[in-house]
C-alpha cells in the first residue's frame, strides 16, 4: 500500500509528520533565539524537514549498478512536490487548529501558543496563512532538492558553508565575548538589537566557508602532497597542529568565560565517565547499565577523605569516619576505593551476559544510589541530605574552585584518563578485553583467563569512572542523591554509543555533543532528552559503528586496496622468479 | 608415555548419553583421528579435553597429571590447543591480532607495563608479534602480506579456517586439537591442508588429534584411527584396520535387514 504512493509524496509526508510534531511538542515555538535577523532557532527547525526531504529525494540514486543523477531542474520540481506534500499536512494542521479553536488543542498540547500559529502562518489568518505557509514549504523543498541534485563540487561547500553559519548564529553567547576579548569588533557580523547573526555578516561568512572549503576540496590532494613530502614536513605539520591545538585548550576558558567553562567542566566529568565506561562496554563488551555506581563512589569517597560535612536538623556535623587530606593526597585512595568496588561488582556478574548482565548492573547502580542516601548509613555519608561544604582542591595558591581554574584540572585528569586508555588499546590487555567482546567461550579456550580480565575491565573502567566522581565533587561541593540517578549510567552510556564504542575521540565528541549542546543552549535544556532519543535513534539507523568509529581500522580499510595491489604484484614477481611447486604436487594421488 | 589419556569419560546432558565410558590414549608425535557418525560424541570428547565441559565420569590426563577440573585457558595454557568444528574467530580483530590473542597465555605484561611501556613490555610485545606472525606464515602466503591487517571477517572461508590453525598454532601447544578442520573446504583446499596437518607434525613436532569425516584425509594423515559411535569406541587401530571393522560399517551404514 505505502509502496504505491510515490517516493517524493512519502518523503513530503514523512517531512509534514516531523514538522506538525516539532510544532506540538514546542520546539519550533519555544526556541525563540535568532540566529540570522529575526529568525528564530524554531523557524530554522521547522524549515529543517522539507529541506532535508527535498534534498534526499533529488540525491543521485543507484538503480541496478548505475548512478542516476537527477538534473538540477528536475531535482528542483521533485523537492518542490515534497515540499507542496509538506505545507499541506501543516495546512491541515493549521486548520485543524483554527477549526477546533486554539484554547481547545492547548488543553491537550500546551505548546500551541497563537504566537506558534502566527509563526506558522506568516501572521495571516485564514486561508491566506495556509497557502503562504504551502507556498513557504515549496519554497523550502525546492531549494533542498537543488542543492541535493547539485555537484558535489557546489552542494558539499553549500552544506558545510549554511552549517557554519546556523552553528555560529546558534552560538553567539559563546563567540561573542570571545571576540570582545580577543579586542575584536563583532558589531557587523551580530545584531546588537536581534541577537543573531546581521543578514551581511551571515552572508559574508557563508561567502568566505564557501570559497575556502571549495578551493580545500579542490587543491587538497597537492596541500597534502606538499605537507608529507618527507617525514621531516609531515612530522612538522604534526607538531604545528598539536601546538595549535594545545594553545586552543589552554586558551579556551578565558576565550569563551566562566560559565562556559562550568558547562566544559560537566563535559570533561562525562569525558571521564565515558572513557571508564568505554573500557567495560567499548573493550571488553560488558553492557553495563549501573556505571552510576562508580560516579557516586568517587564523589562520596572524596567527600569523605577531604573533610566534607554532614548535614544535620542541628547545624554541621562531621561524618562518622573523615580525614582531612589534600585533594590530591586523596586521589589515588579514591581509585584504589572505586577499583575495589568494581571488583565486588563484578564478582557476582562473572557468569552472567548481554541483557542479564545489563539488568543486574542496572540494579547495582541503584543500590548504589539508596546505600548513599539511606538512613542507615546516615552517619558516614549524610542520609538525604548528603555532605556539603566539601573543600576544594588546592595547589598553592589555585583551589580550582573557579571554574576557569576548574576547567584546567578536569583537562589535566581527562589527558590522563586518554593517555591510559590508549595505551590499554593497544596492549595485551587490550587484545585480551577485544577478544571477550568478539567472542567470551573462544577467548578462554585461546588462554584468556575471562575471569580475570572481567574483573579488571570492571576495576579499571570503575577507577577511572571515580575520577569522574571525584572532580564532581570538587566542582559542586555538595552532594546529594539526587546528582546519582540512572540518568547519569544512561547518558554516559549514551555518550560512549554515540562516538563510536571503543573510540576514544568518539568518547570526547560524544561529551561535547550530549552534554556540551544542552548545556550551551539553555533552552534546550528542556529538550534534552528528546535530543537524545533523536540522536541515539538516527545513530542507529545512519551509523551504527558511532561518528568517530576506531580509526585505526577505518584508515586500513582505505589503505587496503593499495596495500593489496602492492602484495599481488610482489607475490607475481616472488612467482615468476622461482616457480613454487603446486601444492596439489604428488600428494594428489 | 602417552601424552593424553581419556579414561572412561562419561558426559549426558539430561538423558542423553553423549558419551559413555569412553577410552582412548594419545602417543607424544602421533596423528590420531578419531572418526563416527554425527551424533557419536566426537566434539563432546574434545569439550571434555578442553574443560568447556565437566566430565560426568573418569578422568582425562594429560602428561601424567589430571587435567579434569581445569578452566580452559589453564589447559590451553598446559600446551593443548584446539580449533572448532565451525568457525570461531574473533571477526573484528584483525588477522594478525587474532593470532597475538593466541600468545596471550605464553605473555605476562599487566596494566602497569601497558601503561608504562616498560621495557619488558615492548620487549614482550616484540615477541609476541614475531610468534603470531611465525604461526600465520605457517600458512605461507595465505595469511602474508596485506592481509595480516584486514579485520578478520573479510577472509575467505578457507582462510578462516587456517586462521583458526595459526590462532591455535599461536598458543605454543605439544597437542592440537582439530574439530572437522576440512569441513566445507573444496577438495584442493582439503589436500591442501592434509599436507599441513603432516607438516604440523612433522616440521613444529605436534601431537594431533583430529576429527576428520573426509575418509582420504583420515587415511593419509593418520597414524591411528579411532572409531565411535554412541559415545563409545567401537574400533581402534590402523585405518585399514578400522575401516574393514564389521561393527565401523555397520555404524556408518546400518544393519543388513535380517532374511
Amino acid at each position: 500500500m505505502i509502496r504505491r504512493i510515490p517516493r517524493v509524496v512519502r518523503a513530503g509526508l514523512v517531512a509534514g509528520i516531523v514538522s506538525v510534531y516539532l510544532c506540538l511538542v514546542g520546539v519550533v515555538g519555544s526556541l525563540v533565539t535568532n540566529v540570522v535577523g529575526k529568525v528564530t532557532v524554531g523557524r530554522v527547525l521547522l524549515s529543517i524537514p522539507a529541506i532535508l526531504a527535498g534534498f534526499l529525494v533529488a540525491r543521485p540514486r543507484v538503480v541496478s549498478g548505475d548512478v542516476h543523477r537527477p538534473s538540477v531542474r528536475a531535482g528542483v520540481s521533485a523537492g518542490a512536490i515534497v515540499g507542496l506534500t509538506t505545507g499541506a499536512l501543516l495546512a491541515i494542521f493549521i486548520g485543524v487548529v483554527n477549526l477546533l479553536g486554539i484554547e481547545t488543542v492547548r488543553n491537550v498540547f500546551i505548546a500551541v501558543k497563537p504566537e506558534l500559529m502566527s509563526l506558522l502562518t506568516f501572521g495571516h489568518a485564514g486561508v491566506v496563512g495556509s497557502v503562504l505557509r504551502i507556498g513557504a514549504e515549496v519554497a523550502l523543498g525546492a531549494v533542498g532538492g537543488a542543492i541535493g541534485a547539485t555537484q558535489d563540487r557546489i552542494r558539499v561547500p553549500t552544506v558545510i558553508a549554511a552549517t557554519v553559519v546556523i552553528s555560529l548564529g546558534l552560538l553567539r553567547r559563546i563567540v561573542h565575548p570571545a571576540l570582545a576579548q580577543l579586542g575584536l569588533r563583532d558589531d557587523w557580523l551580530f545584531s546588537v538589537v536581534t541577537l543573531g547573526l546581521t543578514w551581511f555578516g551571515a552572508a559574508a561568512v557563508f561567502v568566505v566557508t564557501f570559497v575556502t572549503t571549495f578551493a580545500w576540496r579542490a587543491n587538497s590532494a597537492a596541500i597534502v602532497a606538499r605537507t608529507h613530502r618527507t617525514p621531516a614536513t609531515e612530522r612538522g605539520v604534526r607538531v604545528v597542529v598539536l601546538a595549535v591545538i594545545g594553545a586552543g585548550l589552554i586558551a579556551l576558558p578565558f576565550l569563551i568565560g566562566s560559565i562556559f567553562s562550568q558547562i566544559l567542566g560537566t563535559v570533561g566529568i562525562y569525558i571521564l565517565l565515558g572513557l571508564g565506561l568505554n573500557i567495560v562496554v567499548g573493550y571488553a563488551g560488558l553492557l553495563d547499565l549501573g556505571y552510576v555506581a562508580f560516579f557516586a563512589v568517587g564523589a562520596y569517597t572524596t567527600a569523605i577523605l577531604t573533610g566534607g560535612s554532614r548535614v544535620t536538623t542541628t547545624g554541621y556535623a562531621p561524618p562518622s569516619f573523615v580525614l582531612h587530606l589534600s585533594f590530591f593526597v586523596a586521589i589515588p585512595i579514591v581509585v584504589a576505593v572505586a577499583a575495589l568496588v568494581g571488583l565486588v561488582i563484578g564478582a557476582p556478574v562473572l557468569r552472567l551476559r548481554g541483557d542479564y548482565l545489563a539488568i543486574v548492573t542496572l540494579g547495582f547502580g541503584e543500590i548504589a544510589r539508596v546505600l548513599f542516601s539511606s538512613d542507615w548509613l546516615k552517619g558516614a555519608f549524610g542520609g538525604t541530605q548528603g555532605i556539603t561544604a566539601i573543600p576544594a582542591a588546592p595547589i598553592g595558591n589555585l583551589d580550582f574552585r573557579d571554574t576557569q581554574h576548574f576547567y584546567f584540572l578536569v583537562l589535566g585528569f581527562c589527558l590522563v584518563a586518554v593517555y591510559i586508555s590508549w595505551r590499554l588499546a593497544d596492549s595485551r590487555v587490550g587484545r585480551a578485553w577485544n577478544a571477550m567482546r568478539e567472542d567470551e567461550q573462544v577467548a578462554e579456550a585461546v588462554g584468556v583467563s575471562t575471569v580475570r580480565y572481567k574483573l579488571l575491565a570492571f576495576a579499571m573502567g570503575g577507577a577511572i569512572g571515580s575520577l569522574g566522581g571525584a572532580l564532581f565533587a570538587v566542582q559542586v561541593g555538595a552532594l546529594n542523591n539526587a546528582s546519582f540517578m540512572l540518568l547519569v549510567s544512561i547518558t554516559a552510556l549514551a555518550v560512549v554509543i554515540l562516538g563510536g564504542m571503543g573510540s576514544i575521540p568518539g568518547v570526547i565528541v560524544g561529551a561535547l555533543v550530549l552534554i556540551g549542546i544542552p548545556g550551551v543552549f539553555s533552552e534546550f535544556e528542556q529538550y534534552r532528552l528528546l535530543l537524545y532519543g533523536a540522536v541515539l535513534m538516527a545513530i542507529m539507523i545512519l551509523r551504527p559503528q558511532g561518528l568517530i568509529p576506531n580509526v585505526r581500522r577505518s584508515q586500513e580499510l582505505e589503505e587496503e586496496d593499495v596495500a593489496q595491489d602492492k602484495w599481488a604484484g610482489a607475490v607475481t614477481a616472488d612467482e615468476q622468479a622461482a616457480p613454487v611447486a603446486s601444492p596439489l604436487g604428488e600428494g594428489a594421488g | 608415555m602417552n601424552l593424553l589419556d581419556v579414561r572412561g569419560v562419561s558426559k549426558h546432558f539430561g538423558g542423553l548419553y553423549a558419551l559413555s565410558g569412553l577410552d582412548f590414549a594419545v602417543e607424544e608425535g602421533e596423528i590420531v583421528s578419531i572418526i563416527g557418525p554425527n551424533g557419536a560424541g566426537k566434539s563432546t570428547v574434545f569439550n571434555v579435553i578442553t574443560g568447556l565441559y565437566a566430565p560426568d565420569d573418569g578422568d582425562v590426563v594429560f602428561r601424567g597429571e589430571s587435567i579434569v577440573g581445569l578452566t580452559p585457558n589453564q589447559i590451553t595454557r598446559l600446551g593443548i590447543a584446539r580449533t572448532f568444528q565451525t568457525v570461531h574467530l574473533f571477526p573484528n580483530m584483525t588477522v594478525l591480532e587474532n593470532a597475538m590473542v593466541g600468545q596471550h597465555c605464553r605473555s605476562r605484561t599487566t596494566v602497569f607495563g601497558s601503561v608504562f611501556r616498560t621495557r619488558a613490555m615492548r620487549r614482550e610485545e616484540r615477541s609476541i608479534r614475531e610468534h603470531a606472525e611465525n604461526a600465520l606464515g605457517f600458512f605461507g602466503q595465505r595469511l602474508a602480506g596485506y592481509r595480516q591487517d584486514q579485520p578478520a571477517f573479510s577472509l575467505s572461508y578457507a582462510n578462516r579456517r587456517r586462521l583458526e590453525m595459526a590462532r591455535a598454532l599461536a598458543t605454543e601447544p605439544s597437542l592440537i586439537l582439530l574439530d572437522e578442520p576440512t569441513a566445507g573446504m573444496n577438495p584442493r583446499e582439503t589436500l591442501e591442508l592434509r599436507d599441513h596437518i603432516v607438516r604440523m607434525r612433522d616440521d613444529l613436532g605436534l601431537t594431533i588429534l583430529v576429527i576428520e569425516h573426509d575418509m582420504r584425509v583420515v587415511k593419509g594423515v593418520s597414524d591411528r584411527v579411532v572409531a565411535c559411535d554412541y559415545g563409545q569406541k567401537i574400533a581402534e587401530g590402523s585405518y585399514e584396520e578400522v575401516a574393514n571393522d564389521e561393527q565401523v560399517i555397520e555404524a556408518y551404514l546400518g544393519t543388513k535387514a535380517a532374511g
